[in-house]
């Protein structure tokens, strides 16, 4: 039995090593994914560009403006000195946030009256504009604060001793670096993709080629044939995890703060569906190109319902049940679990049992699918 | 006499209401070529896939190797070969990766692969090629690549379906030679066909048509069985020569070749008195020796025994 399973799965890695084009895809495409997610998409925007209208032009509207830019979310790219060039300046995208100080900013403050400050943000880009608005907000609480205390004559105003301070601790993810959020998903999205379309494409090359018939006159059990088409996928796909995993810790810093141990085994546990459903898929598709489609298409809604990169929390309800019925989105906050909490199996136990129901209601499919081909 | 090494009966298959293979019976005897003939469409390569356990048939047995063929096929399939019509090699693998694959299904490993596929490539003249890939052949060096790989782990009965449609004349006879000598070891071989010239070639023939045998036996002896005899006549009047001979008595067909007349009479009338009737009537002609029919003339006269039956 395992002479002929050696001689399939020999045979797979042979065609694979042949197949240029699969193996750069294979390879390719998950580092550049990681690599897209990891450096170029940042969640976390800093120095945004700014243009400063200062019609105040007082120590008032200067220390404001240092304030912003000490939080280095802001850089001051252009200072104008009309309404039209501030304008023209975040029209042109030479900034992504003004700051308007108008003439009597100061003078109303020292008054005793409220000086307004007018913070415009390119609001076509929604996390941009919500952490330079948030950004704005904070320095604005903090002079607020200060003058408080300078006008009720309290202790030293440039260091004022707050009655409260919030201090926010972001635990898993201390830095919020998007690297570190992203890599665990993509882990499971990346085994999707490999796992549906090699199953898939394994099976139909065969039917398509003809050279099926071929391998069934031999003394080949159906069990044995079908290892040697799944031994490669699951090697493959631990293999991409792996390099994902080492890539990421050292070009990213990205941790694993659980078991790695717990980790290769939870992968197993949606390797096995996943490769159910590239089964199902060969099934039906005649031929690879239909394959390749009809894979890309069962992905698809995986990477934007799964909870991968848009959080699920938020969504309508009904496209939350639908995610429910994914093992990525089960897989997801398990991997999340044990790569950015370090937990254990106690914490995500029910979310393995729901992959465990997908896993047999997609198996379950697949063999009934496969029994009506044979006949 | 030996047991058959294979025997198959009322074998079927239906694809819904179109009946493929219908009630075939047939024996092979250990160490034969058998041939199977017929057009395109009349079940040969049906029955071959369903004797190789590809296809599960409506009814009927089969026994092979002391097996039956369909209970105990997990028995009898290492002792099998096959190599089916479509060229069933791996076209993005070399010669030798593809010999070494089939020959690791069949449970060969180490330096036992290596000879037999060694043995197998030499004795098929593609040693040559061995480290070539399979899409970079010949037609018909695929077919002997193909041979090597059905017959690597000695199999003692193996199916060959149409093994040279599409290759040249030469090729073709370098195969078949490839074929005698495997039967040389005590090989039995099925070899579909429909060229007739390969036929002549096997030592018993089954015709098929529409999914049903209508002729089973020796080429010699299917040809007697039809009970005639055939006389070439040469003549440069053979238009007129061939309507003058459609009038006479005794004629079953008078068809052209060529610028001859290929008169058929039945076997036990003597064509002297006939030819004689000819030269009176102002025909000058060469007459050759009388022969046995052709298989052409066999599968003709089934097809249109077929038809009329139809």
């Amino acid at each position: 039995m395992w002479n002929r399973i050696k001689a399939l799965v020999w045979k797979e890695f042979l065609q694979l090593r042949r197949d240029r084009l699969t193996l750069a895809f294979t390879l390719g495409m998950p580092l550049m994914q990681l690599l897209i997610f990891g450096m170029a998409i940042n969640y976390d925007v800093k120095h945004m560009p700014a243009v400063v209208l200062d019609e105040s032009n007082s120590q008032e509207s200067r220390s404001f403006v240092d304030g912003l830019v000490a939080t280095q979310y802001f850089d001051v790219k252009a200072r104008v000195s009309t309404e039209a060039e501030l304008r023209t300046t975040i029209d042109r995208g030479r900034a992504q946030v003004g700051v308007w100080f108008p003439p009597d900013y100061a003078r109303k403050i020292r008054s005793g009256q409220t000086g307004e400050v007018m913070v415009i943000v390119d609001g076509s880009s929604p996390t941009t504009a919500s952490n330079a608005m948030a950004t704005a907000q904070g320095v604005g609480q903090l002079r607020n604060t200060q003058l408080l205390y300078d006008r009720m004559g309290y202790g030293d105003a440039a260091h004022p001793a707050n009655p409260i301070e919030v201090r926010i601790r972001p635990w898993y993810n201390p830095d919020l670096r998007s690297p570190t959020f992203i890599v665990p998903g993509l882990v499971g999205v990346i085994l999707s993709m490999t796992c549906i379309m090699f199953a898939a494409n394994a099976i139909v090359r065969e039917k398509e080629r003809g050279t099926l018939d071929q391998i069934m006159v031999t003394p080949v059990t159906p069990m044995e044939l079908f290892l040697g088409k799944i031994i490669p996928v699951v090697v493959m796909a631990y293999g991409q995890m792996t390099v994902l995993f080492g890539v990421a810790h050292l070009f990213f810093k990205v941790p694993v703060a659980g078991s790695v141990l717990l980790l290769y085994g939870m992968a197993g546990f949606f390797i096995f569906p996943m490769l159910g459903i590239g089964i199902l898929i060969s099934t039906v598709a005649q031929n690879q190109a239909q394959s390749g489609q009809m894979s890309m298409l069962t992905i698809l809604p995986f990477v934007f319902l799964s909870g991968y990169i848009f959080p699920r929390e938020g969504m309508p309800l009904p496209f939350f049940l639908i995610g429910e019925l994914m093992p990525l989105t089960h897989f997801v906050i398990i991997i999340r679990a044990i790569v950015l909490r370090g937990v254990g199996l106690s914490a995500f136990w029910p979310e393995l049992l729901k992959l465990l129901a997908l896993s047999a209601l997609i198996w379950g499919l697949a063999l009934k699918r496969m029994k009506r081909a044979e006949a | 006499m030996a047991e058959p090494i294979l025997s198959v009966h009322g074998l079927t298959r239906r694809f819904g209401d179109f009946t493929a293979v219908s009630e075939l019976s047939f024996e092979i005897e250990p160490g034969e070529i058998f041939g199977f003939l017929g057009p395109n469409g009349a079940g040969k390569s049906t029955t071959i896939r369903m004797l190789c356990g590809v296809l599960t048939p409506s009814a009927g047995q089969a026994r092979a190797l002391g097996r039956d063929l369909f209970t105990e096929a997990d028995q009898v399939r290492a002792r099998m070969g096959y190599m089916s019509q479509k060229s069933s090699l791996l076209t993005d693998l070399t010669v030798a990766e593809n010999l070494r694959f089939f020959g690791g299904l069949y449970g060969l490993e180490g330096p036992r692969l290596s000879g037999e596929v060694e043995f197998r490539l030499r004795e098929m003249q593609v040693w040559k090629e061995r480290n070539l890939m399979v899409s970079a052949l010949s037609t018909g060096e695929r077919q002997r690549v193909a041979l090597a790989a059905a017959t690597l782990h000695r199999p003692e009965i193996l199916f060959l379906d149409e093994p040279t449609s599409g290759v040249d004349p030469l090729r073709r006879r370098m195969f078949w030679e490839a074929m005698d000598e495997l039967v040389a070891t005590g090989m039995s071989i099925l070899v579909t066909t429909h060229n007739l010239a390969e036929a002549d070639q096997c030592d018993r023939l089954a015709f098929i048509l529409a999914g049903k045998l209508m002729a089973y036996g020796r080429p010699r002896a299917l040809k007697e069985a039809l009970g005639r005899q055939v006389v070439e006549l040469r003549s440069d009047q053979f238009r007129e020569l061939q309507s003058e001979a459609r009038r006479l008595p005794d004629i079953l067909a008078a068809e052209l070749q060529g610028r001859a007349v290929r008169i058929s009479l039945p076997a036990e009338v003597d064509p002297a008195p006939f030819l004689a009737r000819l030269r009176n009537a102002g025909f000058a002609f060469e007459a050759l020796p009388s022969e046995l029919p052709s298989l052409e003339d066999l599968f003709v006269d089934l097809v249109q025994r077929s038809r009329a039956a139809a």
